[in-house]
């Protein structure tokens, strides 16, 4: 072998010794990309993807409470202004039924068509048995 | 030229996806928060005072306008839900 090599030139043998080590540094090339350059690519995009979609979810999720929070509000507001307003025509509407309810009673009794409540009623209205109530 | 906005692009459009999926991921996570049911809400109407002498149609009469505030009040409710409801669902 170290015949033959010193049998060809020297420009061979620099040739053939370039192509190896050529090929050498390409194959540690391709090793060093394949076991460490990529891995720690993949590493990296993976972890700046999964840092992306974090802030994205936790941005999502405060908007979302928000949103709801807003929702829940704005309904309530509404139910209490309607709540106000009907208390105030709830009192208007009891002045007036009970205006109602005096006129009738006079004109009732003027006319004898008077109906007092009993005891016996008023059990019967509360939901007292009717032994309990009879004597 | 070209070979860069394929590439922008390609870079958008995962982006996109990776927005859009942690915007599902935040808005599942939300889950969904319902206030209490308001105290208004919950107000027990009761009868109208009924008394022994009490004239018979005057109960009736108060003991409808006591329903009528109490049916009033439930349709308040209903459109209180619904205007909530519909805010959730956005």
């Amino acid at each position: 072998m170290l015949k033959l090599l010193m049998g060809l030139s020297p420009q061979i043998i620099m040739l053939v010794c370039g192509l190896g080590g050529g090929a050498v540094a390409l194959a540690g090339a391709k090793v060093w990309n394949d076991v460490i350059d990529n891995p720690g690519i993949r590493r990296e995009e993976t972890a700046i993807c999964l840092a992306r979609v974090e802030r994205t979810a936790a941005d999502a999720k405060l908007a979302e409470a928000q949103r709801q929070y807003a929702a829940g509000r704005a309904a309530a507001e509404t139910l209490l202004k309607t709540q106000l307003e009907a208390e105030v025509t709830r009192q208007a509407q009891i002045k007036g039924l009970e205006n109602d309810i005096a006129a009738y009673e006079r004109r009732a009794r003027a006319e004898g068509r008077s109906c007092p409540l009993d005891a016996g009623g008023l059990d019967f209205l509360n939901g007292v048995p009717e032994h309990k109530s009879t004597p | 030229m070209l070979a860069v906005s394929i590439f922008l692009t390609a870079c958008q459009s995962t982006n996109q996806r990776l927005d859009a999926a942690g915007g599902a991921i935040g808005k599942a996570a939300a889950g969904v928060t319902i206030d209490p049911w308001p105290a208004y809400c919950q107000i027990i109407t009761p009868h109208a005072q009924a008394a022994v002498g009490d004239e018979v149609i005057s109960i009736l009469k108060r003991e409808r306008g006591q329903l009528d505030a109490a049916n009033k009040r439930t349709v308040d409710c209903t459109e209180y839900y619904e205007a909530y409801r519909k805010g959730l669902a956005g």
